[in-house]
């Protein structure tokens, strides 16, 4: 063969792997976050009382269809409808989990409807759109949805989302995310779209490490961070900076590389050459079960405080060949809700709902769907308080109202440049069908309750 | 020296994997003139394949790392005859391109079945002494790792013996070399291309358990550890078996070193190399290589009459 010919099929193999890897995985690209001032020149809608309600795009006078994607709606026939969008991903990273996601949200406004709905309204999610968390695609399905929805019910990813809100900007489109980025809850980022729920990584990061600091029988001087670059990595490493600053202790190592580019060896001989007492991972589950197993096999037990991605219930399921140690008392998982067993009245609901729907699963995957839309619902109930049921008379609640969620989540204002900042601390156990026992509901630690939550976000 | 033992260990471990996979790329080139990028694919289908029968279905372990190994050896041979044998005399370009093709409908399959959680294998070596692993002299070495290293052993002993005294053998080597000589002789170089694929597919097969066995787990991301294979086959010279497999050895031993000695070696020149410089470290070295040996480090060298 031409040497010329074998260096061209050389250099065009690396290429070529490049970007075989970048089409398979979850390739992140992010946008520069522009800032702009969202005009608030209405008082609160949600204490406003309107006599006629304006409509716009995505609000028919027709009725809800009875049923969208095999799943009933609950709408009711003598009400108009809101529409909402759904930006999910069916053949990506996410796709084993976009059925439960999608399910609990249908479920939730099935719920919502039969319970009254929004004023003369009822809500029905739009058939959902296949982003395979591409942010190119995601775009491609938002700019399909774009003209028949008032509103999203879930835009799935962080980079997918911040893709996107330039034309969200456009249409004034307000959408539930499907991350828990600390940006959502600043308009510096999120323009006033994005209307977030629950914790963000950060504040979970502040009090992961708070937490374990009061709460285990563990001197912790010593931690270390790993995470994914790009994703939820920065955000959680962030916090636990500040954490870590603020209490004294040494961050012995921070191993944050790109999602493809993470490489459990490295993390591993990180944790040999340099132990740490804790360390606080922010990454899959795959990465997950092997640092935490490798670690172990050198004799290496530290405490792991696990941000909500990294842990999965198949650990504790009979059988996993790491089930002893994820139930060893060392490993700890973070959530922004109580878990699907939890006894608040919306956990109840869910419950009784996904039942009736026969839904036989405990999946933290159902419990994130039906969270993320109550925030939804409160906008909505206010913008049409507010007479105005108009995109900008949407986005115009958004960016100011009080929104409740049935005790799942505390009561939030909206748009007031401040994440929350309590977090849900769980223990893995088997014997608990969604594999996470709850230890410390609505955790605020020192960090997070002195932290100027009104500087922006974390990262 | 424990923690350098310790990571020429696992260097070696991830070098005896990659070479697995290193070997079916060799292969395949030298029977067919191309890359084949389907290679990290069908490792993962067959970790696939050995949890969905051991696990999915409750066959016994073993008979499923067999039956596993086998099928994908089977599907490897179906895929070129439906997908690859069309392709040939066509440049080798399109076929690589076509084999990326191949790489993403096996993995976007997979990964639907996959799904977010782990599956496991159902291995037993996580029951052997510590969580599958014995330490001796301070130094802990994981019996999966230790499998995969005396399996790469015996792979290149029985693959050396295959092309030396067997007819089809010799029957591989002579279509690498010229295959309308090949043909002119006599050997039907369309079965050889399927044995080819059959044997990679069983390598492949072979290093996806090593990489998703234990606690290792499969999931949509364990396709990358195959990838990885890659700069070890160019490092050693695409055409080259001993090569592949003391390029996967360099590959692995640099990763490993790396790995655990980065931060002492950031701290002693005073600048960081970077999160993710484990995996860049690789490819520096072949860069390097490649700069002094163009052909890598044991490929037949070419030379043109101008």
């Amino acid at each position: 063969m031409k040497p010329l010919r074998k260096q061209g099929i050389i250099i065009f193999s690396i290429l070529a792997l490049v970007l075989a890897a970048c089409g398979g995985g979850t390739a992140e690209e992010t946008v520069e976050a522009t800032s702009e001032t969202v005009v608030e020149t209405l008082d609160s809608p949600a204490v406003t009382t309107a006599s006629s309600v304006k409509t716009g795009v995505g609000v028919t006078a027709e009725p809800c269809p009875e049923a969208v994607g095999g799943v009933p709606t609950g709408a009711d026939p003598t009400k108009g409808c809101i529409y909402l969008g759904m930006l999910n991903d069916y053949t990506g990273p996410y796709a084993a989990v976009a059925p439960a996601l999608e399910t609990a949200q249908r479920a939730f406004w099935l719920w919502a409807n039969t319970a009254g709905g929004i004023g003369e309204y009822s809500v029905a999610i739009v058939e959902g759109g296949d982003t395979s968390y591409n942010p190119q695609k995601h775009l491609e399905v938002y700019n399909s949805q774009r003209d028949k929805v008032a509103a999203l019910a879930m835009s799935l990813g962080t980079p997918q989302t911040l893709f996107i809100l330039d034309e969200m900007d456009k249409d004034s489109m307000v959408g539930a995310p499907m991350s828990w980025y600390s940006g959502w809850s600043y308009k510096s980022v999120d323009k006033g779209l994005v209307v977030e729920f629950g914790s963000a990584y950060c504040a979970d990061g502040m009090n992961a490490l708070d937490w374990a600091l009061a709460s285990l029988p563990v001197d912790i001087k010593t931690i270390g961070i790993m995470g994914f670059a790009g994703d939820y990595g920065n955000d959680w490493a962030a916090g636990i900076q500040v954490a870590a600053a603020k209490n004294g202790i040494e961050v012995a190592w921070e191993y944050l590389p790109p999602t493809l580019e993470f490489d459990v060896a490295q993390a591993v001989g990180l944790m040999v050459t340099k132990p740490v007492d804790a360390y606080f991972p922010a990454v899959g589950p795959t990465q997950m079960a092997q640092v935490a197993g490798g670690a172990f096999q050198q004799g290496l037990t530290p405490i792991a405080m696990m941000a909500a991605p990294s842990y999965n219930d198949a650990f504790v399921k009979e059988g996993f060949p790491l089930k002893a140690l994820f139930e060893s008392g060392a490993m700890y998982s973070m959530a922004w809700v109580a878990p699907y067993e939890a006894d608040t009245t919306a956990h109840q609901t869910m419950r009784a709902t996904l039942a009736q729907m026969g839904v036989e699963s405990a999946s933290s995957f159902l419990v994130a769907g039906w969270s993320s839309q109550y925030h939804l619902k409160g906008v909505l109930e206010a913008a049409y308080k507010g007479g105005d049921l108009t995109r900008e008379g949407i986005r115009r609640a958004a960016a100011n109202v009080y929104v409740e969620s049935d005790g799942m989540m505390q009561t939030r204002e909206l748009g007031q440049n401040r994440a929350d900042n309590d977090s849900y601390i769980n223990i893995p156990d088997g014997s608990i069908a969604s594999g996470a026992r709850l230890l410390a509901p609505s955790y605020v630690g020192p960090t997070a309750e002195s932290y100027d939550w009104t500087s922006g976000p974390c990262a | 020296m424990t923690i350098f033992l310790q990571a020429t260990a696992e260097g070696l471990a991830l070098g005896a994997v990659y070479s697995l996979v290193a070997i079916g790329f060799v292969l395949i080139y030298k029977a067919m003139d191309v890359l084949s990028f389907a290679q990290p694919a069908l490792a993962v289908v067959g970790a696939g394949l050995i949890s969905s029968l051991a696990i999915d279905r409750g066959i016994p372990f073993w008979i499923s790392l067999i039956l596993g190994i086998l099928l994908t050896g089977l599907l490897s041979l179906i895929i070129e005859r439906t997908f690859l044998r069309p392709m040939v005399g066509e440049p080798v370009f399109s076929v690589a391109v076509l084999t990326i093709g191949i790489d993403i409908l096996l993995r976007t399959v997979l990964d639907n079945w996959i799904g977010l959680s782990p599956r496991y294998l159902g291995d037993p070596f996580p029951n052997f002494g510590n969580f599958g692993s014995i330490t001796l002299n301070g130094v802990t070495l994981k019996y999966l790792e230790i499998s995969a290293f005396f399996t790469g052993i015996f792979v290149i002993i029985v693959l050396s013996i295959f092309f030396k005294k067997s007819k089809y053998g010799v029957a591989m080597r002579a279509t690498s070399l010229d295959q309308e000589a090949a043909l002119a002789q006599g050997i039907d170089v369309g079965r050889i291309f399927g044995l080819v694929w059959f044997i990679a597919g069983i390598l492949a097969s072979m290093a996806g358990f090593f990489i998703t066995g234990g606690f290792n787990t499969l999931t949509q991301f364990s396709f990358i550890s195959a990838l990885r294979a890659l700069p070890a086959v160019v490092i050693g010279g695409l055409d080259s078996i001993s090569g592949a497999v003391v390029g996967s050895i360099i590959i692995g031993l640099t990763q490993g070193y790396v790995g655990y000695f980065q931060s002492n070696l950031e701290t002693l020149i005073g600048i960081s190399l970077g999160s993710g410089f484990s995996l860049l470290a690789p490819y520096l070295i072949m860069f390097a290589i490649l700069l002094v040996k163009p052909d890598g480090l044991f490929g037949t060298e070419e030379v043109e009459r101008v």
